[in-house]
């Protein structure tokens, strides 16, 4: 396990406040995430419609970081603030071909998700953003030390599109061969460079 | 202190061409290509391990089950 000094935005202040980034969250970590996360979803998610649920509402950390946490392919992140995680990230560094850069190598993202209290659809207060970006720039120095260069895809959820076409991932559309059909991602070398100069 | 380990691993002639051909192919180094491998390596023993099956399908969705 790593841990990186970074910064995420406390909004009812306006300042940066330091966080840990984690870089192989444990499996305890990944159970007390999930009870704490389900524990204020359930808060918010009273009147709030159905269709309006955040879409990964049901993903499960426990259960990922046993299928993919132990190995070694993986990358399990998180950021801690407060002594609770404020987000998550799991990796995947098997290589893939970039459908931009024909014949290069990429990394993928397989799930991304900030907690119930930093979503905006969720309250009115959230209570620290840029915790997506700093999960976004973790994916992109992963890239680099697997000597892809930034280069990283994902499928987005509905919800997360235009954050993720906000820090520069280009659109490459609805893919017909997901399960779900979601829209693919990517960030270039290029827009990586942008996004977190080296 | 890095806490990386060093291996060395001696390839017969068929090995060291499939680690040449994958090399110049994806455009990583060798070392990214044993990476891979183990990374590939484990990740579907893990899954086979657990019960599960690993299939390739073609361009026609015509599934193949791959016995390892």
């Amino acid at each position: 396990m790593s841990k990186t000094e970074v910064k995420i935005k406390h909004q009812a202040s306006g300042k940066l406040v330091p966080a840990t980034l984690i870089n192989g969250v444990s499996i305890r970590q990944a159970d007390l995430t999930q009870r704490a996360w389900d524990e204020a979803l359930m808060k918010y998610l009273e009147g709030i419609p159905k269709e309006d649920w955040p879409e990964h509402t049901g993903w499960d950390w426990k259960r990922k970081y046993k299928k993919y946490g132990r190995l070694s392919a993986y990358h399990f992140f998180g950021i801690e603030c407060n002594s609770v995680m404020q987000g998550l990230l799991l990796l995947s560094t098997l290589f893939r071909t970039s459908r931009i850069d024909d014949g290069k190598q990429i990394i993928y993202g397989a799930y991304l998700a900030t907690a119930p209290w930093n979503l905006r659809q969720l309250t009115n207060n959230p209570q620290y953003s840029l915790v997506g970006s700093v999960l976004v720039a973790a994916a992109i120095e992963t890239s680099r030390g697997e000597g892809c260069a930034g280069r990283f895809g994902l499928h987005s959820l509905k919800q997360s599109e235009q954050f993720y076409r906000s820090c520069g991932m280009s659109d490459l559309g609805v893919d017909g061969d997901h399960n779900d059909r979601l829209r693919y991602f990517e960030m270039t070398t290029l827009a990586a460079e942008k996004f977190l100069p080296e | 202190m890095s806490d990386k380990r060093a291996v060395l691993v001696q390839l017969n002639p068929k090995e060291w061409d499939a680690l040449e051909h994958l090399s110049k192919k994806k455009d990583i180094s060798k070392v990214a290509v044993m990476r891979q491998a183990l990374r590939l390596y484990e990740l579907i023993d893990a899954r086979t391990t657990e019960g599960e099956k690993l299939v390739f399908e073609d361009k026609e969705n015509k599934k193949e089950l791959l016995v390892l």
